[in-house]
């Protein structure tokens, strides 16, 4: 798929999802006019965009939701909910078929089939042909005297970047009425310096349409950043074209002339500045004063105010060039390289230190200093904010409730809290299972809340914010809560805890998030057979990161997600066993100790009077070296759970980027990835969670083979 | 007489450009360019028609366009170029 | 001219592959050079717990962290010695769907590249080499000795190496 493709697929995803968020708004009784024109605009770009890239298919489809919406915004149709439904489906029809774009197919008589119905359903008035003309007539009809000037340059690239200028044309006949045009090519060179692969268009439009600024503008996306776009409302004023003429690279008269002729100016009004330019001396030295300043002479306008004009439109220019937009890989390389880079500087400090220059010291501290902030500045740069995903879930939530005859509403806070890309993207699966969950076992039927005294209507909140280094995302619900006793009885049915165990509340519910567990009385097809919670705590696990969970019975749950905001470093503890060194995620260790009874066989030890399990990692990784005079156990904890590590020497913390293993590594437990050194060396670090596990069972197993006589149960 | 030996668009322009200097390498004594096969024209091509006639007034080349089919003269009416180019039939 | 003389003899026109030769065990063995990254020498090499003999741990190429394998192991023999040419050849094998994945193979010494044509080459004997039949892509004859041209893919294969991997951790849980 070639990148102009790949930046329209991606751009209509962008779209669709602003379509389907603003539909869902609407649908939710926002009607406001912004969220009808947001609806409108979003279709407008995916049509124009496929229009672009010739791909017909969505344009024809598109075009007859854009009818619909335009419809719904002129007020010749009303919003209802099965409308509202039915472009819904065209949003998911429009999903697939840019699917399909993607995988450079085209759409079989079965998809054509589903889409013709899908916009059956809109139930346009008359469905009207795909044609730019038939397109052309609605808008102008309804306000033939809104005439916009649009003055556009394009930029030498736009042919070489796959762009058509005369096509942007007839898309804004699409909209509108193109009454006047000039083409302008005073930019073409002569034959010898002619690149015929160059752009050197540009016109001047005087257009006729009721489309809002936005619109026109939609018009030049795809161009925008090196074109010169100028688009003057109707009913301006004439400084408003002097300005414009400062703007453009052709002389002034013959800007003017081009604007007479277009209907822009009348000729009394050019002549007038004109005449003004000619009474002005001028030679070479003196440069003919610009319209602009002919303009404050003749009509008195305060210098300042033309300035200020000027200035406006410096910042409006810079604005547009505030996001820019990049392939994921060319950072994933950045980011990558940074890393190599703190690597290095590491060891060139290392280095430094061992030969005892103290110059160079502090010359290579600052360096490390400054690829630390490159660093932390190339991973902000993958920062994203996390609004986008939280509302994706709107859909989820207004289909799962009809579905399942229950009212639920979605509010959500923190969208602005900001996380790194590669966790976003992991983060959706267990979100969905939540708020699924949520909505089939959490939030009651209306008939049941009310009975208990709540609102029919049940919310589900996200939240989101920062906390000391790490993202926390919230998912509640105000529904029914967990009833204890039953999650009990069923953890004991299933043989997840005994019967005369005593747990603690955090310790019952936690007993939701393991394998193979389910408390809904019926299974339904929504959340599953009792699979998705316990995937949603390895998911999250995966991500270094945990999940925790409260819940009042009769008030409804709660659960918090805590995540690192990123994958790529994390703040290492290094210790060593024999000549390797092996590395633990700081944040899981809890203190070190030092190993004092070493010779015992017990594997586990007294910590502040509880006891610990511990696992000696020499004799786990099978390392043959002589024992040293000391060692040290490192406390960890997961998840709640408490382990030891027994390790040789404790060697201190510091950021660790971590290195992918090869994936002939994936069913390894107890190493989690890899980093390297200031050394050069790969250095292991650990899987903290498969080692406390570890130490967890044999602890259970070890305790159990000592109480097997005693209460003297079968196994 | 002129025969472009492509359609006006973007993928033929460049070879467009030689065949021009080629013609022009031969001191013709117009530059009517015969557009009676040309089914389609984009915006290089339009740069290309309008560089034609640039470049026949900097050598004062009778300039014009010969038979040009409905694809050209819908595009040049479109853009308000007609009046800038002379015909024959 | 050479074209016409191709065509009028198809028969002499057989393929031909570069192959890097190399000593294991002090037998000979090839591999496809399209395969081959490059060779590096044999040093700080991470070992990884918990893993199969075969596989002798990571090094680092470039700060990317790539595996190292003990081929003589992987073939069930004991595990190869470190001696003073021994190096490490890195590879690249596809591994799933268009991936490419580099792993480093560890050699007694390299010898040459050679040039062998498709003519030359017999299937693997069914039995004899005491290696799996799907290790070898065949057999060639190069001065009075056969070498063993490997599969690079099957010898090397990521998913393959990840069960006996997750096996060998099983037995080491037990």
């Amino acid at each position: 798929m070639d990148e102009l493709l790949a930046v329209f697929v991606q751009e209509s995803r962008e779209q669709l999802q602003a379509l389907e968020a603003g539909l869902i708004a609407l649908d939710r009784g926002e009607h406001d006019p912004d969220t009808l024109n947001g609806v409108f605009r979003a279709a407008h770009t995916i049509k124009g965009g496929a229009g672009v890239v010739e791909c017909d298919f969505i344009v024809e489809f598109t075009h007859v939701v854009e009818n619909t919406l335009d419809a719904l915004r002129n007020g010749s149709r009303e919003l209802s909910p099965p409308l509202i439904a039915a472009l819904l489906q065209c949003s998911d029809h429009l999903s697939d078929l840019l699917d399909l774009l993607e995988q450079s197919a085209t759409p079989d008589a079965e998809c054509l089939a589903r889409g013709q119905q899908r916009l059956a359903n809109l139930g346009n008035p008359t469905t009207p042909t795909p044609t730019p003309t038939a397109a052309a007539t609605p808008p102008v009809a309804a306000n033939s005297d809104r005439h916009w000037h649009i003055s556009v340059r394009f930029g030498l690239d736009t042919l070489r970047h796959g762009m058509d200028p005369v096509s942007f044309l007839h898309y804004l006949e699409e909209m509108g009425e193109i009454v006047g045009l000039a083409t302008i090519y005073d930019q073409l060179p002569a034959l010898a310096e002619y690149d015929p692969e160059g752009c050197y268009l540009g016109f001047e439009i005087d257009y006729a349409s009721t489309a809002d600024k936005a619109s026109i503008e939609r018009v030049f996306d795809f161009v925008r950043d090196d074109c010169l776009l100028h688009i003057i409302p109707p009913d301006s004023k004439v400084d408003d074209f002097i300005h414009l003429i400062e703007q453009l690279p052709e002389t002034p008269p013959r800007i003017g002339e081009i604007l007479v002729q277009v209907g822009a100016l009348t000729e009394k009004e050019l002549q007038q500045a004109l005449h003004t330019q000619s009474q002005l001396p001028h030679d070479d030295d003196h440069p003919a004063p610009k319209v602009g300043e002919i303009l404050v002479e003749h009509h008195h306008v305060p210098p300042q105010l033309v300035e200020a004009a000027a200035g406006k439109q410096g910042k409006l220019q810079a604005g547009q060039n505030h996001t820019l937009r990049i392939q994921a890989d060319k950072l994933d390389k950045l980011i990558d390289l940074v890393g190599e880079l703190v690597i290095a500087g590491a060891s060139a400090r290392l280095l430094a230190r061992e030969i005892g220059q103290t110059r160079l010291s502090r010359v290579t501290q600052i360096m490390s200093r400054l690829v630390e902030e490159i660093r932390d500045s190339a991973l902000e740069l993958r920062m994203v904010q996390i609004g986008e995903t939280f509302n994706r879930f709107h859909r989820v939530v207004r289909d799962l409730s009809h579905e399942l005859n229950k009212e639920v509403e979605l509010n959500i806070s923190g969208a602005e809290t900001e996380l790194d890309k590669s966790v976003v993207e992991k983060i959706s699966d267990p979100l969905m299972h939540l708020v699924r969950n949520a909505i089939d076992h959490g939030i009651e039927s209306p008939e049941q809340r009310l009975a208990a005294g709540k609102p029919a209507r049940g919310k589900i909140g996200f939240n989101a914010y920062h906390d000391s280094g790490s993202i926390v995302i919230e998912v509640r619900d105000d529904g029914a809560g967990v009833n204890r006793q039953k999650v009990l009885k069923r953890a004991i049915e299933r043989g997840l805890v005994s019967a005369n165990q005593s747990l603690s509340d955090t310790e019952i519910l936690n007993l939701l998030l393991e394998p193979g567990f389910s408390t809904a009385d019926k299974v339904s097809n929504v959340s599953g057979r009792g699979v998705g919670m316990d995937v949603v705590k390895r998911n999250i696990q995966s991500l270094r990161g945990r999940i925790d969970m409260e819940s009042v019975e009769g008030q409804g749950s709660r659960f918090m997600i805590r995540l690192p905001l990123t994958l790529a470093i994390i703040d290492g503890f290094h210790v060593a066993i024999a000549a390797s060194t092996y590395i633990l995620p700081l944040d899981s260790v809890v203190r070190c100790l030092e190993f004092k009874d070493a010779a015992s066989d017990r594997d586990y030890l007294d910590f502040g009077g509880e006891a610990l399990p511990f696992v000696r990692l020499r004799d786990l990784f099978r390392i043959d070296a002589p024992m040293p005079p000391r060692q040290n156990v490192i406390v960890v904890q997961y998840a709640g759970q408490k382990a030891g590590l027994v390790v040789d020497q404790l060697l201190g913390e510091s950021q660790t980027v971590i290195k992918p293993l090869s994936s002939m590594f994936q069913h390894m437990r107890g190493i989690g990835g890899a980093t390297i050194l200031g050394s050069g060396e790969v250095a292991l670090i650990l899987d903290v969670q498969a080692l406390v596990q570890l130490a967890a069972t044999r602890e259970t197993d070890s305790l159990s083979v000592q109480r097997e006589p005693a209460v003297n149960q079968p196994a | 007489m002129f025969k472009p030996a492509q359609d006006l668009t973007i993928y033929h322009v460049a070879a467009l450009k030689q065949q021009l200097e080629q013609y022009l390498a031969q001191s013709p004594s117009d530059m009517i360019l015969d557009v009676s096969a040309v089914q389609d024209m984009d915006s290089a091509g339009l740069q290309f028609l309008l560089l034609t006639q640039q470049e026949a007034g900097r050598r004062q080349l009778k300039h014009a366009l010969h038979q040009p089919t409905v694809a050209i003269k819908q595009q040049l009416a479109f853009l308000r170029l007609t009046p800038v180019f002379t015909f024959e039939e | 001219m050479a074209k016409t003389a191709s065509s009028s003899t198809p028969a002499a026109s057989s393929a031909s592959s570069q192959y890097l030769l190399f000593l294991l065990g002090g037998e000979p063995f090839g591999i496809d050079i399209a395969h081959v990254k490059e060779i590096i020498e044999y040093g700080q090499l991470t070992e990884i717990p918990m893993t199969p003999d075969f596989i002798r741990g990571v090094i680092n190429l470039r700060g990317s962290v790539v595996p190292v394998i003990d081929l003589a192991a992987r073939f069930g023999r004991p595990p190869a010695k470190i001696v003073r040419h021994t190096c490490i050849v890195i590879v690249e094998v596809s591994h799933g769907e268009g991936e490419r994945q580099d792993i480093g193979v560890v050699v007694d010494s390299v010898s040459e590249v050679r040039e062998i044509t498709t003519d030359d080459i017999e299937s693997a004997p069914t039995f004899g080499t005491r290696i799996r039949t799907d290790f070898i892509a065949g057999m060639a004859r190069i001065s009075q000795r056969f070498v063993i041209l490997l599969n690079a893919d099957r010898v090397l294969s990521t998913d393959e190496i990840a069960e006996l991997a997750a096996l060998s951790v099983k037995d080491e849980a037990n």
